[in-house]
């Protein structure tokens, strides 16, 4: 019974201490890379060395609501050199008959129809082999990226040549819900704030998905995008890592996008994401136990953690209820709320969210009267995320092939 | 950028009446002005509550002070040694260098789908096959005569066309 109880204390710790200390070395990153990299910083026309041609890819699955809106805003995008590839994958909606509409509209387009959906990762790897651009810049079917983005990622792969992506600032456009505008807050305490302080360590858990400008040949030497991924974009952030290439981030490229508005549709979003985080670790973990890799371990060990904490915390979440109705044993006995470490935790949370959308203030300037909405995040974001870990990991581990990632067409939200 | 954010949520009550008629208007005019507010609000004082009542009613000892003179400690040398690592990144450039050798080595797989595509001049839309492994193998145009152009060996130089050739 002695060596029962540093056990229970283990596992009460750990859940408390993971989520708390990580969440103040988040905000010290966040800061950090704000004074040092941000504050001060040209936000307008930036002179570039030379202006290399760039391809723009847009992978489309049943986008037929956006293509036309982000088709004619990417056309007005401010550099001298680029194209935009729009690959309609298979749609089932009217993408493709819109998409050959526009391509007489705008000189600049090239429509690539695949036979047949052979999912994203396919899609941009033809759009990617069909170029003879240096640099792509590939987004999403309904991401808007601010007009001067291509030339503020340049500034990175012109700078270094060993830069193989570069991961843009992903905005969110529809705030009409409580979701949305929850998610507004998580883009920049969260996401915005993992990016910074991951940059400064020097390596990346992922680029966005929505919005990413690749160096052509970083690609063609890892073999481009993998077609058996549920998330191509961790995927391939492993893999340029991996390979030697550095990613960056670049929070003055912005990219308005739409999120999910629905529980069902932020719940499958998020199990595709851990799914494809767990598959990736998979993939590439025992790789990168050579000591060659030694600078991607912390990522790969933070990404361990956070799935040891999530079933950490469904056990500490399952016993504590069952203890309001069933008498247990002190070793399986939890508080339900946890009382002086339950209120440094959502005091902490609330700092990290403040943090971050203060520094996202300089982007996206009204950002801060959506905080009072983000009160609900931390209980959303804590339930969303171990439901889905606790959920991805047997799926993942008990795939029972690799087959094809294709699309499932993704909630948008609401637009009026 | 405020025009590409999407927050029915910010009209006014005129605007909810004139879109969505009388009824439906001002119940979305109720939710979003009046209801939703006054839940957030809400939950804002019971946090505090919960809050006050965790640490100042229950809270506060000598023993909790002390934990969190140590959380501060921690959170301390966190900073200090995130700055420090920054700091032999700067100086320390054999990690950039090592990363240089990788690149520039055979350790990094040449790519298996090597295989690229030329695409006609004037043409604006086209069709792409791929096989089972989704290995590109047909490209021609999307209506018309179908030009195909077979696939140039992976070594093999490869002319450039200027996109501005094609469009």
């Amino acid at each position: 019974m002695e060596m029962d109880i540093p056990i229970k204390a283990g596992l009460s710790s750990f859940v408390f201490y993971y989520p708390f200390f990580m969440s103040y070395f988040w905000i010290i990153g966040g800061l950090l890379h704000y004074f040092l990299f941000e504050q001060g910083r040209r936000y307008g026309r930036i002179v570039l060395p030379r202006y290399p041609r760039v391809a723009v890819i847009v992978p489309c699955y049943n986008e037929g609501e956006n293509v036309a809106e982000v088709i004619a805003h990417l056309d007005a995008m401010r550099y001298p050199d680029y194209v935009v590839i729009a690959v309609d994958d298979g749609s089932s909606d009217d993408t493709g008959v819109q998409l050959n509409r526009l391509a007489r509209r705008f000189e600049r387009l090239l429509v690539v129809h695949q036979h047949r959906n052979e999912g994203k990762a396919i899609g941009l790897t033809t759009a990617a082999q069909l170029t003879d651009a240096e640099f792509l810049l590939c987004i999403d079917g309904d991401s808007l990226p601010d007009q001067d983005s291509i030339v503020y990622m340049l500034t990175h792969f012109l700078h270094g040549d060993r830069v193989g992506a570069v991961t843009g600032n992903p905005r969110i456009r529809n705030r009409s819900t409580l979701l949305g505008r929850m998610q507004v807050g998580e883009f920049s305490s969260i996401i915005g704030l993992i990016k910074r302080t991951q940059q400064l360590y020097g390596r990346l858990m992922t680029v966005s998905g929505v919005m990413t400008m690749f160096r052509k040949r970083a690609l063609e030497r890892v073999g481009y995008w993998s077609p058996d991924m549920l998330t191509e974009d961790i995927d391939i952030s492993w893999k340029l890592q991996v390979g030697g290439w550095h990613i960056r981030y670049e929070p003055r490229a912005l990219s308005w996008i739409l999120m999910p508005e629905t529980l069902k549709g932020l719940y499958r979003q998020r199990l595709r994401w851990a799914k494809g985080g767990m598959e990736t670790a998979l993939k590439y973990g025992l790789r990168l136990l050579h000591p060659r890799h030694a600078l991607m371990w912390p990522i790969l060990l933070e990404f361990l953690l956070s799935v040891v904490w999530a079933y950490g915390m469904v056990t500490i979440v399952f016993l504590a209820v069952l203890g309001m109705f069933v008498a247990l044993p002190p070793l399986w006995q939890f508080q339900i709320f946890p009382e002086w470490h339950g209120s440094l935790l959502f005091l902490t949370c609330l700092a990290q969210l403040l943090a971050g959308c203060i520094i996202d203030q300089k982007y996206d300037y009204r950002i801060l009267r959506y905080f009072t909405d983000t009160v609900w995040y931390p209980i959303a974001f804590w339930l969303i995320g171990m439901i889905t870990t606790v959920i991805a990991l047997p799926c993942v581990l008990f795939r029972r092939s690799r087959s094809r990632a294709r699309w499932v067409s993704p909630d948008r939200g609401l637009k009026a | 950028m405020k025009t590409l954010i999407i927050d029915i949520s910010a009209s006014s009550f005129p605007d909810y009446v004139r879109q969505y008629g009388t009824a439906d208007g001002i119940l979305y005019g109720l939710w979003y002005r009046v209801v939703r507010p006054a839940l957030v609000a809400l939950i804002w004082l019971l946090f505090c509550l919960y809050i006050y009542h965790s640490l100042v009613m229950v809270g506060g000892t000598a023993a909790q002070i002390a934990e969190l003179l140590v959380y501060m400690l921690v959170v301390a040398s966190m900073a200090g040694s995130l700055v420090a690592w920054m700091i032999v990144c700067r100086f320390h450039n054999w990690i950039r260098m090592r990363d240089r050798e990788e690149i520039g080595g055979e350790a990094v797989a040449p790519p298996p789908a090597d295989v690229r595509w030329r695409i006609e001049a004037g043409v604006r839309e086209v069709l792409v096959h791929h096989d089972e492994r989704g290995v590109i193998d047909y490209v021609g145009p999307w209506e018309g005569e179908v030009a195909f152009i077979p696939a140039v060996a992976p070594r093999e130089p490869v002319p450039d066309i200027p996109y501005a050739a094609v469009a």
